[in-house]
Order: C-alpha cells, then structure tokens, then sequence
C-alpha cells in the first residue's frame, strides 16, 4: 500500500515537469505574440478608446518608420553586429531627397539619389566593419553623431517644409482612398525580407556568420561581402523609412528626424528573438516586436504618461528580452 | 619545408605541440600567409589568398578546434553540411531544400551520423558525430585533398575507429589526405607516407615500412637525442 502511494506520487511529479517543460517551450516559441496579445487585453480595460479603428490606423501608419529599419538590423544583429546610426541615416536620406526636390529635380530622382544617400551610408559602415575591423558600435557610433551634422549641411538648413507638393502627395497617398501608401510598402518589405531571409544563400550565410564568424570563413563563406551587405541593406531601409516619414509630415527637420529610433528598432529586434550573440533572423519576430514597440508608446500617449516614462519603459522592455534570450540558450 | 602529397594516399604530419604542424596546414589552406615558399597543385603554382581560394582549388581543411573553427552550433545538421556547397544548391537564386535535404540525407547514412533528426542542431551531437558532420560538409564538395588537423581528439573509441576506417576509405576513392595527429599510432596505422616537423622545418620523412614510432621518436628529437644520451 505504502509501495502504491509513492509510485503514484511519483507518477504525478512526472506528469507536472512534462507539462511544465511544454509550457516553457511554447512560452519561448510564441513568447512575442503571447506577450503582444496580452498587451492588446491589458490596455482595452485600462486604456480608453483603446479598442477603436483609429488606434489600429495610428498603429500600423506609425509604427512604419520602426518596422523598416527594425528589419534591417535585424539582419544587422544576426551576423552578430549592430548599427546605432540607422536614425541619422534616416535624416542623411530625407534631407538629400528634400532638398533635391527643393531644388527641382523632380519626385522620383530626389528619392532614387535619397536612397542611395542611405546605400552609401550602410556601404561606409559596412567598408569600415569588414575592412578596418573597426568596432560596428564604435563606427556606427560615429556615423550617428557626424551623420546629424551631415544631414544639416546637405540641407543647408536646419528645417524644410514643402506642403502641397508632389513629394507631400505621396506621403498621404491611400490606394483606393482607403489604404496608405506606408502600409503597402511596410508589407511589400516584410514579404520581400522574409521572402530574402528563408530562401537565399546571403541569408543562409549572414546567420552561419553571425553563429560562428571563424567557422564560415573556413568554409570559403565570403565575409566581407556578407557584412558590407547587411549594413547596406539596413542603410537603404532606413534610407527609406527617413524619406516616407519626412514625405508624411510635409517637412523636415535634419536634427529631430528619427532621433531616439535606435531604441525602438533595437528593442523591436530583441523582443523579437533574434540573438544577439548572431545567428538566425526572426522576421515575423521582429515585426511583432516592431508592433509592440509602437504599441507601447501609443499606449503611454493615450493613458497621458509623460514621454520619457516610455523611454524608461522600452529599455525595461529591451533587457528583459534580452535576459530571456539568454535563458533560452 | 618541402612536401610532396599524391592522390588517394595519406600523408601524415608528425611532431610536437609547436612544431608548426598546424600553421603549415593553414598556410596550406590560404588561411594564413607565408613568409616565402609556394603551393602546386596539379604542378601548377597556386596562390592562396584566403580559404575560398584553397577550396575552389579542390582543397578541404577539418580544424583540431571542432567548435570554434568548425561548427555553426546553432544551425542544423543540414545547413552544417551543406554550408560549403550551398551556391550550388540554388536554382534561379532560391536554395533548393529539397536538394540540401537529399543531400545531407546521404552522408547521414554514409557515414553513420546519429541524430534524432536531421533538422537538430548541430551543438546537440556527441563530439564523434559533430565530426563526421564536418568530414560530410566537405565530402560533398568532392574536394582532391583533405586536411585533417587532430580528427580524432576528443573523440570516444568506438567514434574513432569509426573515423579511421572512413579515412582509409577515401583514399579509394582517390582523395588524398594530409593527417596532422599527435598520437604516433594513429599515423602509424594509417599513413601511407609521413613527415616529421622540428621546430616549423622538416626533419625528416619516412616512407611505408619505415614509418615506426622509433624512427618518428629519432627525427622529434634530433639531434638533441645526442646531448640528451650523454646525460
């Protein structure tokens, strides 16, 4: 009798830990959509008018600067680098597309030369990184910095409007009056990335660098080509998030533009999964964390928190990501 | 240093820890530059810039650092394999899945890798395995020599035999091998011809009946064995 009870003690112990370790699994694998859902739950209780069309419009109109560059770097941080000057990027880009169209060089040039700004932008850092060997957080550092400057002496300006423009049209562009144009390019990129991230040999060989550099190199993988190509990447990206967000608000101004953004899209990127240490990108990941990541800075605005409670927050957010990256490994 | 390496035998390297085995293998494999001397392959001179140059050229290098200068932990057993060959897995620029599957598939079963699945991450195999994975990555690529620097340390017995025998069945199929070992019998057993290093220079090479460990133990020790015989 005394035999029965253990073993069915034992029984019961066993049954919990299999169903514990399925728990955690899950709470891993889906951890990001778990967490996002629960954050829609929370704030339709405590946040009013959270559940609204409006809410959804602002989420998915705003968060397009942050899905953009986030999915840049997160190719960045899977070959185990970082880039801190993707928000200076932004502004190099904008101020060379607007101040082209100032200058009359017609919509479609102005951008074309904008994204090139941010192509040769990622190609410095890029260069820098695989060539030179210099530290990617010390040398995106200073694109960071020097990139602000940078921004306001191709504008010649500190701020430029230009209402009522072509380049003003297609930031408030809705195909079928319905649907704005951010949310047809945040797709097409989404798809394209994901598309670029499962299928090619780049990709493949971004995350065999990122796990293990030395390794990859031994097996013929060409290094410098992966990385000058994922701070490329990431440079025309937030090239041309820099672009739509100025397109969008009918102006710029080089020193405020995508300030800060670095927060956002590197705590989008961790709350995404994708390891720090390098290895595999995890796009929809990172879209989630992307939304999230706007999410709670909608969430601050509409509950009348003061903004740098939020900053508090997402770094919060950032190290608690991080920390239970750690523990998955 | 002068080597001379023909197909499908096995060359072996011996000497101590220090003896330039290993740089010489590196040097070999365009990983490391050298201070002078040249490479031939096929009597022709070649110039290794870097490893990619040496694998275009039909050579393959299996580090003694599985971990750091081997593995992609994280990644599975597949893309472990197929790393080197992926370029030419792709069919209009997407990698074809299905065919690093059959791939990966065959070595699999060639060489006896056990893995629950081949989708697990390569980390999570017993160091026996892990190398196979690496010998299978090159394999595939159908290479003309292989280096192997240390292929069986670490290894537990069964594994290493088990290693030993895949070697010797390379050779048929007319691979050449260039073995580094620091266990004499190891090269004894399988070297169809060997050099001993002293201090980054050859000191001598011995060729098939001659390869014993008295005669290894002679050219390590040089003519320091003089000295030391005195004492």
């Amino acid at each position: 009798m005394i035999k029965n009870t253990s073993l069915s003690v034992n029984d019961s112990k066993g049954e919990g830990l299999v169903w514990k370790l399925d728990l955690q699994r899950t709470l891993y694998k889906h951890g990001t959509l778990i967490f996002f859902v629960l954050l829609l739950l929370l704030n339709a209780f405590i946040t009013p008018n959270f559940v609204s069309y409006g809410t959804l419009r602002n989420l998915l109109l705003q968060v397009f600067p942050i899905m953009l560059v986030s999915l840049g770097m997160m190719l960045v941080i899977s070959s185990e680098g970082i880039d801190i000057s993707v928000g200076a990027i932004m502004s190099i880009s904008a101020s060379v597309t607007v101040k082209l169209f100032s200058l009359e060089f017609g919509l479609i040039p102005s951008i074309m030369a904008g994204l090139a700004a941010g192509c040769l932008c990622g190609l410095f850092n890029g260069i820098m990184i695989a060539r030179f060997k210099i530290q990617p957080i010390v040398i995106t550092l200073i694109l960071m910095i020097a990139g602000r400057g940078l921004a306001q002496i191709i504008l010649g300006e500190l701020s430029l409007s230009f209402y009522y423009t072509s380049l003003a049209d297609l930031g408030s562009f809705k195909l079928g009056g319905l649907i704005p144009v951010q949310m047809i390019i945040m797709l097409a990129v989404i798809l394209v990335i994901g598309f670029f991230v499962k299928t090619t040999v780049f990709a493949r060989h971004v995350e065999a660098v990122g796990d293990n550099c030395r390794a990859s190199k031994l097996s013929g993988v060409n290094i410098p080509l992966i990385i000058i190509g994922v701070y490329v990447l990431c440079g025309v990206l937030s090239g041309l998030a820099g672009i739509m967000e100025a397109a969008r608000i009918n102006s710029i101004n080089a020193a405020s533009l995508g300030l800060m953004v670095e927060l956002d899209v590197i705590a989008a990127v961790a709350i995404g999964g994708t390891p720090f240490t390098g290895g595999k990108p995890r796009v929809m990941g990172t879209v989630l964390g992307a939304l999230i990541v706007q999410l709670v800075t909608i969430i601050v605005n509409m509950n009348n928190i003061q903004f740098h409670y939020s900053l508090v927050i997402k770094a919060i957010i950032i190290v608690l990501a991080l920390y239970l990256q750690k523990e998955q490994a | 240093m002068d080597l001379e390496i023909k197909k499908g035998e096995i060359f072996g390297l011996a000497g101590l820890l220090g003896s330039g085995r290993t740089e010489f293998a590196k040097i070999a494999f365009g990983d490391e530059i050298p201070d002078a001397g040249g490479l031939e392959v096929n009597g022709k001179p070649v110039i290794f810039k870097q490893p990619r140059d040496a694998i275009q050229a039909g050579l393959a290098f299996c580090s003694e650092d599985r971990k750091s200068e081997g593995l992609i932990p994280n990644m599975s057993v597949v893309d472990n394999i197929t790393l080197v060959i992926l370029p030419e897995l792709k069919k209009r620029g997407i990698i074809s899945k299905k065919a690093q599957r059959k791939i990966a598939e065959a070595y699999i079963e060639k060489l006896g890798i056990k893995t629950p699945s081949p989708h697990q991450r390569v980390k999570n195999l017993s160091g026996g395995n892990q190398q196979k994975v690496l010998l299978a990555r090159w394999l595939c690529k159908h290479p003309k020599l292989i280096i192997l620097d240390e292929p069986t340390r670490g290894i537990d017995v069964g594994a290493k035999s088990e290693i030993e025998i895949l070697i010797q069945d390379l050779t048929t199929q007319g691979i050449s091998i260039l073995m580094i070992s620091s266990e004499m019998e190891e090269l004894i057993r399988s070297c169809d011809r060997m050099a001993v290093l002293r201090d980054g220079v050859k000191a001598g090479e011995l060729v098939g009946k001659e390869i014993s460990e008295k005669r290894i133990m002679e050219f390590i020790a040089g003519e320091n064995a003089a000295t030391g015989a005195g004492i």
